[in-house]
């Protein structure tokens, strides 16, 4: 006992610190939320006279109506403890998620197939491997062909429903990148924030004026175009893209995703609107402006590169197609299913990802 | 084994704990800092001003590049916009004459679609009159149209002691004379002095170009959401917006909003909860709806369809929201068979909506006048229960065009206010 009783100082020290620590977390993670919420506070008083907990069905009332981000965590911390909170990453809950939507119709109207489900494990593998080396969240979603989006005017209400739930599952994230089936991050050493986030104003442009191939009017009228950004979408040959887009936690993606489908326009569309969801968001673009404040367009190779298939009418241009060369993010077989094969080219790009990613000392493991 | 309490540091004592990091280190750092001769000393601050100046220099250049990029300024269905001196727009009334004698064909430009329809449009570019032009001696009637254009260009800017709450009404220089409108408008600018609020007036006609039916008899009510979302753009920092119909005038002037309706509690009182949306629908309002967050509040009539005499919506996301899904091209085309029903259809769709909306009884803001039942009551001592009495805040004379006595109601009641 002796030869360590000269460390009983610093065992002190340290344990009393220690135990500090745990205490102040402690103490900071007690809700006292209605201390400086009126409404709140008024709210907590009505729960006890209404049956239903306020937090269940209101869970998303409480914004503070600007359309930011609802949820900070943090709100009610002390500043040591934020920051302490902060640096240690506590609460281990990923601030970007990748929602990638699997199953495409499960099987319901054709049997999938062998390289049906190769290509699905291919495009899950890619998305795990990389989520996990950025620390990021996956969910991986199933669209299977339901009944209740089978009714012409519920088509495509699949993938608002979809987000919504993952809000729901992780609602204090930050971002969520939405991604279709057929895709293949090329670069898995390029992070989010690093290729988009801590430059956003510069890759993003808010106004159609460079690239317009739907022909969107572009001036209408209430648009502020000081507010921040919270969808990014990258637009195509044909219009506005969504296999592959970024939509932020916040009130105004709540409230997009609660009136992108609006069956008044639907019913009125539903023969014209091929592209179900795309189109219903390009209408409401179209007229909206506080739908168009919010919205920043990437380049198309930024998140969402194309292979020589599709927009195949345009080959050669150099805004739509991947290049390895220049180190494009991602790429998107889109519409791989209608006269190409889904399969090929998945082979093809996975064999380049291998290519691209792999290191010397990897031949010594063959 | 009992563990006794040891101490050896003994307050005052000179032994201490020695950190076993590096921060005794400092001190020598000092040390050789002092043996330094001037030359080198010199050296090493010249070089340290320079980095820092460097590191300067590249964050403002850093700035420059980042702001390349420069986007339109936020505007209304006009591009160019006048500032207003002050915080009550309404219109030149005296013009109504004029404007009624030169006629909505005389107002805007008829443009025939590629289908065959001919439709008013509105010109976004329209360039305001300068002050120089106004001077000058012109044709009457060429200025009495310049400045119905320029009316809606009006914006608010002025940041200190911007009004937080704005009186939203439209006049019809068709079907109403002039002394009546001076009326109505004079009743709103009153109420709007006493509590430091805007006034923002707008002609019913203004708005005839973003109308699907272009006219105002059948389509008067698809013009409030358009005059809201107009008024939430001229004047950017209210917070609350409260539509009056013409047809309507403020009673009690000595009520503020936020006492009244804004106050979570008066709210309360007058709260529909579970009680459906539309007439006969099974969408009913929430019985656990949170009068905290309430962002829209709509009254609704005792037959329980939408009395859109006074309505209140917040300027902020939902309110823009609202109000533009609304105005929609798109949602205006289908085929509604008012405006009731196609506000009933968004919010009973939406629950996001339903939620933030505060669907109360009309008597707590603008309860309908009833000439037979006041006369009645006064006679029998049965107060009416829904109908206006004295005492609430607005009077909505709804139904005075059956009886024809609109012009005739609204300065009675105007009359009564002055008292």
């Amino acid at each position: 006992m002796s030869q360590f009783s000269r460390f009983k100082k610093p065992i002190l020290v340290f344990l009393t610190v220690i135990f500090l620590i745990f205490w102040i977390r402690d103490n900071g993670s007690k809700p006292s939320v209605s201390a400086n919420r009126p409404d709140i506070a008024q709210a907590l008083k009505n729960s006890q006279t209404v049956k239903y907990p306020p937090n269940l069905l209101n869970r998303y009332l409480y914004g503070n109506g600007e359309g930011d981000a609802r949820v900070d965590s943090t709100q009610y911390m002390s500043w040591w403890n934020k920051l302490l909170y902060k640096l240690t990453n506590w609460s281990h809950e990923p601030k970007i998620v990748i929602i990638l939507a699997a199953n495409e119709g499960g099987g319901v109207l054709k049997w999938k197939n062998e390289q049906d489900w190769a290509i699905e494990r291919l495009s899950i593998n890619n998305k795990k491997t990389y989520a996990k080396q950025h620390g990021y969240g996956l969910t991986i979603k199933d669209q299977t062909v339901a009944k209740r989006y089978s009714h012409e005017f519920r088509e495509g209400w699949q993938k608002v429903d979809i987000l919504r739930q993952a809000m729901r599952e992780f609602p204090n994230a930050e971002w969520f990148w939405w991604l279709d089936l057929d895709t293949l991050i090329m670069e898995p050493q390029f992070s989010l924030e690093d290729h988009i986030f801590n430059r956003l104003e510069n890759v993003t442009s808010r106004t159609l004026q460079d690239f317009n191939p739907l022909n969107i009017p572009l001036d209408i009228p209430y648009v502020d175009y000081t507010e921040e950004l919270n969808l990014l979408i990258t637009q195509d040959c044909g219009g506005f893209n969504l296999g592959s887009f970024l939509i932020k936690n916040t009130e105004w993606s709540h409230m997009l995703l609660e009136l992108w489908w609006d069956p008044a326009l639907y019913e009125q569309k539903h023969m014209y609107w091929e592209h179900k969801e795309q189109d219903a968001l390009e209408a409401l673009y179209a007229s909206q402006g506080w739908i168009r404040s919010r919205v920043g367009f990437l380049p198309l190779r930024s998140i969402n590169s194309f292979p020589p298939g599709a927009c195949s009418e345009f080959q050669g241009d150099k805004r739509f197609f991947y290049n390895d060369q220049e180190k494009d993010f991602m790429v998107n077989m889109a519409g791989c299913n209608f006269g190409r094969d889904c399969w090929d080219e998945m082979q093809y790009y996975t064999r380049l990802l291998e290519d691209k990613n792999r290191k010397w000392f990897s031949r010594l493991f063959r | 084994m009992v563990l006794k309490p040891k101490y050896k540091l003994k307050p005052g004592s000179k032994k201490s704990w020695k950190w076993p990091l590096g921060i005794s280190k400092l001190g020598s750092l000092q040390k050789s800092f002092k043996q330094l001769t001037p030359l080198q000393k010199k050296l090493i601050s010249i070089l340290t001003a320079f980095t820092l100046l460097l590191y300067f220099l590249s964050s403002v250049f850093q700035m420059k590049s980042s702001s390349g990029k420069v986007y339109p300024i936020e505007h209304g269905y006009y591009q160019n916009e006048i500032p207003a001196s002050r915080q009550y727009i309404f219109p030149y009334i005296e013009h109504g004459g004029i404007l009624k004698e030169i006629g909505i064909k005389g107002l805007f430009n008829l443009r025939t679609e590629l289908d065959g329809e001919t439709k008013f449009v509105l010109n976004p570019q329209d360039k305001p009159l300068s002050d120089e032009e106004k001077k000058k001696p012109a044709d009457q009637i060429l200025l009495v149209k310049k400045s119905f254009l320029d009316h809606g260009k009006l914006i608010y800017r002025k940041e200190n002691n911007h009004p937080e709450i704005v009186i939203v009404t439209l006049i019809d220089f068709e079907n109403y004379p002039v002394e009546t409108m001076v009326n109505i408008v004079q009743n709103r600018v009153d109420y709007a002095q006493k509590h430091n609020y805007g006034v923002y007036v707008r002609w019913v006609q203004e708005f005839i170009p973003m109308l699907k039916y272009q006219d105002t008899e059948h389509n008067y009510e698809f013009i409030k959401p358009l005059v809201m979302r107009a008024a939430m753009h001229a004047f950017p920092k209210a917070k609350h917006l409260m539509f009056v119909d013409q047809d309507a005038i403020i009673m009690k002037k000595n009520l503020p909003l936020e006492q009244h309706i804004l106050n979570p509690k008066v709210l309360e009182t007058g709260l529909l909860r579970t009680t459906p949306v539309v007439p006969g629908s099974n969408i009913k309002t929430y019985k656990n709806f949170q009068t905290a967050g309430t962002k829209i509040i709509i009254p609704q009539g005792s037959d329980g369809v939408f009395d859109l005499s006074a309505f209140l919506v917040s300027t902020d996301l939902y309110g823009k929201a609202f109000l533009e899904f609304l105005i929609d091209p798109l949602f205006m085309d289908y085929a509604w068979s008012s405006f009731k029903s196609s506000l009933g259809h968004l919010l009973q769709w939406h629950p996001q909506l339903l939620k933030r909306t505060a669907i109360v009884t009309n008597k707590i803001i603008a309860p309908t006048y009833d000439p037979v039942k006041g006369i009645a009551a006064k006679n029998k001592d049965t107060p009416p229960v829904l109908h206006y009495t004295e005492g609430d805040l607005v009077i909505s004379l709804n139904g005075c065009k059956l009886r024809g006595s609109c012009a005739s109601d609204i300065n009675t009641f105007y009359e009564q206010t002055k008292k």
